[in-house]
């Protein structure tokens, strides 16, 4: 019964979001069905968290039944907008168009023995992802102590604990930090509600299936646009980055995290796309697309942050650049607005400070000194410690190789969102106490990680560019 | 025989020769009663049986140490030593005490449950002084039994050494608390196996380039990109396979048992298992105070846990069950009926409900808001 009900949790979220990816992509060929299923989980989760945060916000007692039936009548909306969109069955569970030379059966010999070797690891990565997923409870200190004690909190007092008189009031002495957003303890909350009790292994499920939703969105989404050989690659070696494999196993936030940024980053390649080929309403789902995994993304972590400017500042330049009129990107801002602005009220309302650690100090931090010391420490850690197999080196390589492909293309706006994000994290630990976090490896590797998907998702269409060996840059020029 | 195979038999006769290296200068064989008996065993029983010689625990943490006065020589670098646990995920201790007074320790994470794993570990790398040592010691914690084959202590000849690298390589820690914030790197020798991989990046490039003769641009990074999926193929290789040993290890500990015997297992600290316990006492609706302890010099971590595994039952600063668990500061006085932590008063007019194991208490007080 208990699996049932937890397949139930899942299922609930998959297919409101599956529908709504279907909505904002369009009735154009676009993404296959399992890729839109992909994304869809990611978003239908956000969604239920979202959803039983407002339901807590005013007072209705949190019930899976009640959960369920606002995500039942969104799908039905969903559904009936698909339907008057004239958007056919066929094009709902459909495969995705074929991307150029992503066939099996066109491999070479040798070709097709690496990618059967590849694909048989990376389902071995899987399995081994899905037998601890089920298998560990809760074990880290900071995954109870900072996401799941209130959640299990929540849970149990079916609300949010905002009447004043509340002890414990917004989870006191079981949240521990308020100001942190909801979105993984209330993941973990649905799936209480649903299986009836706060079980301490299938509350953190979450990060074993984002895992995987992280590596087939990559294979699906870079078969379409490199080839099968890339795709495949791509998605072997992310599979392999050893710090993301423990958090598939953990309930940190930094996965999710990291699966919603690449969410958005691909929203994103293919909103360009839909721009450069003069789809304008397609690009316009594509951008609200975008902007929900934005916003998702401040809906996880403080850091979400980060990644919703550089989404912005990125597009931003892309708009200025091809003169496109600001007006056009303008429903990205839509889903960060409605996610952000709800939350930090609620959280200026019970008078919780918002900052990003000791980020309040910045000024007075970097009139006392820069914090020189962190950058031997993280070059050390992104090149030569095992958490991340070799990707900085390896987009270093393709970065001074493909330069010019990269500044006369497209790529340009992908990499500039990747960098804003790094630079933000650099700024932030050269310029406040944060540098500590770097000195004692306490954060920095979890919030390099953040960004691990999304560099890969950059590497593979490089790569893919450089080997194909497209004759470059004002062919692309148009796009 | 041509002069390639007279070089290669040259060559292996070299290497053998070489694999000698200097005398064992200290070895213990305990299957042999005799040299257990130099060694002294502090809050353990030592055991000879047909399975071997075993340390069986009486107390928390217990120890084995060596005779004193060992006098071993700063040329002497590693200790090697072949144990079994029924445990795993566990760190096990190595001290090393010099001449000169000083101690430190290196741990070492135990193998896979019941099996003997060698374990060697280079003894003066944090010899500052070069004083030679005049002892050394296992420490143990939060395992019943351990299994002890021999222990050595040596310098390994060249060959030697490139077996101890090897294995260290293929070494594998598993998960522990700071895994979460990064994963402990292989090393080779004193090196990050990464840097290793960077020089096989570049030569397995620079052969690719020679065979793609005449040398341009575009086979060149071809060659790069080619020689960078070699180096993450080995990395993924060898850090998958960690992977692989925490399955076996999970499947081990973990696998066959119950939910509540998983998060007692992995809670490691008997938080769980209290709460669980207060759970059944405390009435429906009750609230509890906890006073716990310190945990590895921390406050607060074990009070959060037993706060989390109480759940649904929640704690409060009036309630009127109070629960101690691990907290050498707190006393209870039955004559005066009253609570103390650090020698103050926290509660009147109490009583002890019941003992819940060694180290955990639950009493109730009449005095407080809640129930």
């Amino acid at each position: 019964m208990t699996i049932m009900m937890l397949a139930y949790a899942l299922a609930v979220p998959a297919t409101t979001g599956f529908l709504f990816v279907t909505w904002c992509t369009g009735s154009e060929a676009g993404p296959g069905a399992l890729e839109r299923l992909v994304l869809g989980f990611g978003i239908g989760t956000g969604m239920i968290t979202f959803e039983t945060f407002l339901l807590g916000l005013v007072r209705i007692p949190l019930s899976s039944s009640v959960i369920a039936s606002l995500q039942i009548a969104t799908a039905i909306l969903l559904g009936y907008l698909l339907y008057r969109s004239g958007t056919p069955w066929r094009r709902l569970f459909g495969p995705a168009a074929a991307g150029s030379d992503s066939s099996f059966a066109s491999a070479k010999h040798l070709e097709r023995i690496v990618i059967l070797v590849l694909t048989a690891w990376v389902i071995a990565k899987v399995l081994f992802v899905l037998y601890e997923g089920f298998t560990l409870p809760e074990h880290t200190s900071d995954s109870w102590e900072q996401w799941s004690s209130g959640a299990k909190f929540f849970f149990y007092e079916k609300g949010l604990a905002l009447d004043s008189g509340n002890e414990h009031f917004f989870g006191a002495g079981y949240l521990k930090v308020p100001r942190y957003p909801l979105n993984v303890p209330l993941m973990q909350v649905w799936v209480s509600l649903c299986i009836g009790e706060a079980n301490e292994v299938y509350m953190k499920i979450w990060n074993s299936l984002f895992f995987i939703c992280m590596i087939g969105l990559l294979f699906l989404t870079l078969r379409k646009k490199t080839s099968l050989m890339i795709a495949i690659l791509a998605s072997f070696f992310l599979s392999t980055v050893p710090l993301l494999t423990y958090h598939a196993l953990v309930a940190y936030a930094d996965l999710p995290l990291s699966f919603y940024a690449l969410c958005a980053m691909v929203s994103f390649w293919d909103t360009i796309d839909a721009l450069g080929s003069g789809r304008v309403g397609r690009a316009r789902g594509l951008l609200v697309l975008m902007g929900t995994f934005a916003a998702l993304c401040v809906w996880t972590k403080m850091e979400g942050l980060f990644f919703a400017a550089a989404f912005s500042a990125s597009l931003g330049l892309y708009c200025l650049v091809k003169k496109i009129p600001v007006k056009q990107a303008m429903v990205f801002f839509a889903p960060p607005a409605l996610v952000t602005v709800p939350w930090y009220v609620f959280l200026h309302s019970i008078n919780v400070p918002v900052s990003y650690g000791e980020v309040g100090q910045l000024g007075t931090t970097i009139a006392k000194g820069i914090h020189f010391q962190v950058l031997p420490v993280i070059a050390e850690q992104v090149l030569f410690s095992a958490n991340f197999n070799l990707i900085f080196l390896f987009l270093t390589l393709l970065v001074i190789a493909g330069y010019r492909r990269i500044v006369a293309s497209n790529l340009v706006y992908l990499y500039a969102a990747l960098l804003s994000v790094m630079a933000m994290f650099l700024v932030l630990y050269l310029g406040s106490e944060t540098y500590r976090w770097v000195l004692n490896l306490t954060a920095v590797n979890r919030n390099i990680l953040t960004f691990i998907p999304m560099s890969y998702y950059v590497a593979a269409l490089t790569a893919g560019r450089i080997l194909a060996g497209e004759a470059p840059p004002t062919a692309d020029l148009g796009k | 025989m041509n002069s390639r195979v007279t070089t290669l038999i040259a060559l292996c006769l070299l290497l053998l020769s070489c694999g000698t290296g200097r005398a064992e200068e200290y070895v213990w064989s305990f299957d042999r009663g005799a040299d257990a008996l130099h060694w002294k065993a502090l809050n353990a029983s030592p055991e000879v049986t047909a399975a071997g010689f075993s340390l069986v625990r009486r107390d928390e943490p217990f120890w084995f140490v060596s005779p004193q006065n060992l006098n071993i020589s700063p040329g002497l670098s590693y200790a090697e030593f072949r144990l079994k646990a029924p445990e795993t995920y566990l760190r096990g201790y190595l001290i090393v005490k010099t001449r000169d007074a000083r101690s430190w320790d290196e741990e070492f994470t135990l193998g896979l449950p019941d099996t003997y794993h060698v374990y060697r570990i280079n003894i003066q790398k944090d010899n500052k002084t070069g004083s030679p040592i005049d002892a050394i010691a296992f420490s143990f914690g939060g395992v019943d039994r351990v299994y002890i084959d021999y222990v050595k202590i040596y310098e390994p000849s060249p060959v030697q050494l490139i077996a101890v690298y090897w294995g260290e390589f293929w070494s594998v820690p598993f998960a522990s608390p700071s895994t979460v914030n990064f994963i402990e790197t292989p090393l080779i020798g004193d090196y990050p196996f990464v840097a290793p991989l960077y020089v096989l990046l570049l030569v397995v490039a620079l052969c690719m380039v020679a065979l793609h003769r005449p040398v341009a641009r575009q086979s060149v990074v071809k060659s790069l990109i080619l020689a960078c999926v070699v180096a993450g193929l080995l990395f993924a290789f060898r850090m998958d396979y960690g992977w692989y040993m925490q399955w076996r290890a999970d499947g081990s500990s973990l696998g066959q048992r119950s939910v509540d015997e998983r998060i007692s297992r992995v809670d490691g600290t008997g938080a769980y298992d209290f709460a669980q316990s207060l759970k059944r006492i405390v009435p429906p609706g009750a609230t509890v105070r906890i006073y716990a302890g310190t945990l590895q010099g921390k406050a607060g971590i074990l009070e959060g846990k037993v706060r989390y595994y109480l759940l649904p039952v929640k704690v409060s600063e009036t309630a009127r069950y109070i629960a101690v668990f691990k907290d050498p500061a707190v006393s209870y006085d039955p004559a005066k009926k009253s609570l103390s932590r650090n020698h103050e008063i926290v509660a009147r007019d109490i009583e002890l409900v019941t003992s819940l194991g060694k180290e955990g208490f639950l009493y109730r007080s009449s005095e407080g808001g809640h129930p």
